[in-house]
């Protein structure tokens, strides 16, 4: 069993290098900096005039069709007030129908497995008349689309009883669905992958290299407390970093369970991979090259799969393609299915990871 | 003083890397209370031998013991009881010394004011707050001999203790050693200094391709393998001729009667016969 004082004695150490490491330092306060700027961002772009508090949010649910759509917004009339456009987002299959002054997110895909195509249109407010504009579009276009047929179901489905305020409405619209969300999640991404990849690391192969992790474990430190001294360490800079963000930028997060279970599974997942490179790896410079190969792997493959389908399924056994999915849908509000869709595999991922990086540590960790 | 029961306890020691045998069936027992060096050309099997005494080596076969803990069986209670004092300093470079050494002595339960002692000893005390990576390299060395002996164990291995020291801080280092070891500590020390061996060991193991060649007290070592020679100078036949003289067998002490006796002699000079000699001999031996 750890014994707490060898554990606390350790942690203080760590967090005494870090104190020491003005580099790491900086690195944190930059990407604290990054959300208050967006967070200002956000707060300008709020006192943009001209947002219909009772517009609705319009979920459309759309297969292969998308992309039909896609083909012929080019033909779509523009209206004096309001103008749809198709705008591609994610991947090649999703599709986005958004309006610039409709300040709402309209999505969604739904691979039904029969070839039916259902539309949910949920709307904000006591009618839907709001979402009229929408649908004038977006009927015609499909029915050019589909010759005619009769080719698709559609319900209108009213979602949000309560009056949104004005902020509330300009927090939902695709202008901060960029910022809050994408960014936001790519910004506690980055958090997770300094904290968690990068300084474990660059820590852990600098103790290898200069062999004090050899002297500790010489000590009356046992190598699992060493392990644990600095998982708890660099996960406990992980939450209160992705913590500090989300503080900046959603607040509201912050009681959000899938919020916290995704920190918490990315950053045990994400100091895996980092034990593993710190124990494989020769020396330190070779250990925070491959550190940065890792996350630009990562980021290559994550572009690669939104082109090629074939990536797609090597983006599938990475831990940050969950990760980012469940950040989104953190900020999102999914549905019970796909959250499972995402939590499954992360946590196996997870598992898997510790495993492996259990064993690489206890096996090379210290010498 | 020197007490019967071994403190260190190795039999049939054996360390193979593949068709390499580093260590080959090595079988000796360290005094509790001895300064102890263990002494061998390189590649002989000190650095591997001590690896598997730190536990950072699995021994093939063989039976090892610390202070009567079985290695690797009970590590972890065997490491509490020794120190050891690498060749390489592997300080926290970043920390101060005085923080290098704070962090060992918490996690030995170490009272801060046992820190102040060592620094004093080591002459320290003033370059406490630098960095350690702003220390010299004898500097380092001392600090990390202060930081193995914080907890003052029982066994203390050292690797090459007074390299990179100057000869003030050498005279220090080998005064603590045997201080140490007159307090109780097994001091097992490796070195190439043949002089700081003959000064304050007790018995010293040689060791060469892996193999215990001998062991027994300095003294015994330069007796037992002393050669003893006289460089003779004198006139032939209006010519210097320098001649050396064996002292080891019959003829050679007739030659030196002879030449003194009918030559005019100019100088003659015992020569002394070290340490030094002596494990060369022996290693030499071992290599022929």
């Amino acid at each position: 069993m750890p014994r707490t004082r060898i554990v606390r004695i350790l942690l203080r150490r760590e967090t005494k290098r870090l104190q020491k490491s003005p580099s790491a330092l900086a690195m944190l306060g930059l990407l604290t900096a990054i959300a208050f700027l967006m967070a200002l961002g956000t707060g300008q772009e709020a006192a943009a005039p001209d947002v219909p508090a009772d517009m609705g949010t319009i979920v459309v649910v759309v297969d292969r069709y998308t992309d039909a759509v896609k083909r012929v917004q080019t033909q779509v009339p523009e209206d004096q007030d309001v103008r749809f456009e198709l705008r591609e987002r994610l991947t090649g299959k999703q599709g986005q129908l958004l309006g610039p002054r409709m300040w709402h997110i309209v999505e969604w895909r739904n691979h039904d497995r029969t070839d039916r195509t259902a539309i949910e249109v949920h709307y904000v407010g006591e009618s839907h008349a709001a979402i009229q504009p929408f649908l004038d579009w977006f009927h015609p276009a499909m029915h050019d689309v589909m010759r005619g047929r009769p080719w698709v179901e559609h319900s209108l489905v009213r979602r949000y009883t309560e009056n949104w305020s004005s902020q509330g409405v300009r927090n939902a619209s695709i202008g901060d669905l960029m910022k809050t969300e994408v960014l936001g999640t790519a910004l506690l991404l980055m958090v997770q992958f300094f904290c968690c990849c990068h300084l474990l690391v660059s820590f852990t192969a600098q103790d290898r290299e200069q062999k004090t992790l050899a002297a500790l474990a010489l000590t009356t430190a046992s190598l699992p407390e060493i392990m644990l001294a600095k998982a708890i360490f660099h996960l406990s800079l992980s939450v209160i970093g992705s913590a500090s963000i989300v503080a900046i930028l959603a607040p509201s997060l912050l009681i959000n369970p899938v919020f916290w279970l995704t920190v918490l599974l990315g950053s045990v997942s994400t100091m895996c991979v980092g034990t593993c490179i710190a124990t494989l790896a020769k020396n330190q410079a070779a250990a925070g090259m491959l550190a940065l190969c890792y996350m630009m792997a990562g980021a290559i493959l994550f572009f690669l799969a939104s082109k090629f389908t074939v990536f797609a399924a090597c983006k599938a056994f990475t831990v940050e393609c969950y990760s980012f999915m469940l950040l989104l849908f953190a900020f999102k509000h999914p549905s019970t299915i796909m959250f499972l869709r995402a939590i499954v595999p992360m946590v196996l991922l997870t598992v898997a990871w510790v495993f492996v990086a259990r064993r690489c540590f206890f096996r090379h960790g210290w010498k | 003083m020197i007490c019967k029961t071994p403190a260190i306890s190795l039999r049939d020691l054996v360390v193979r890397f593949r068709d390499f045998t580093a260590v080959d069936h090595l079988s000796m027992d360290v005094a509790a209370g001895q300064l102890f060096g263990f002494l061998g050309p390189n590649g002989a099997g000190k650095t591997t031998t001590i690896r598997v005494l730190t536990g950072s080596q699995q021994p093939t076969s063989g039976h090892v013991e610390v202070g009567g803990y079985r290695i690797p069986h009970h590590f972890d209670r065997a490491k509490q009881i020794f120190g050891f004092v690498p060749d390489t300093e592997n300080h926290i470079d970043e920390f101060t010394g005085r923080e290098n050494l704070e962090l060992f002595a918490d996690l030995y339960e170490v009272p801060h004011r046992r820190i102040d002692e060592l620094l004093e000893r080591m002459e320290l005390s003033e370059a406490q707050h630098i960095r350690a990576a702003d220390y010299s390299k004898g500097m380092r060395r001392k600090l990390l001999i202060c930081r193995e002996i914080l907890h003052s164990p029982q066994v203390l291995y050292l690797d090459e203790p007074t390299a990179n020291l100057d000869a003030h801080s050498t005279r220090l280092v080998r005064e603590l050693l045997r201080e140490l070891a007159s307090d109780g500590t097994t001091v097992f020390l490796t070195t190439h200094n043949m002089e700081e061996v003959e000064q304050i060991c007790d018995q010293v193991a040689i060791l060469c391709r892996g193999k215990l060649v001998d062991l027994d007290t300095p003294a015994a070592f330069v007796s037992r393998h002393a050669e003893r020679f006289v460089d003779a100078q004198f006139e032939r036949d209006g010519q210097v001729v320098r001649e050396e003289i064996s002292m080891d067998d019959a003829a050679g002490r007739n030659r030196l009667s002879d030449i003194v006796r009918s030559e005019p002699c100019l100088t003659m000079h015992s020569r002394e016969f070290n340490f030094q000699d002596a494990f060369l001999k022996i290693t030499g031996e071992q290599f022929d």
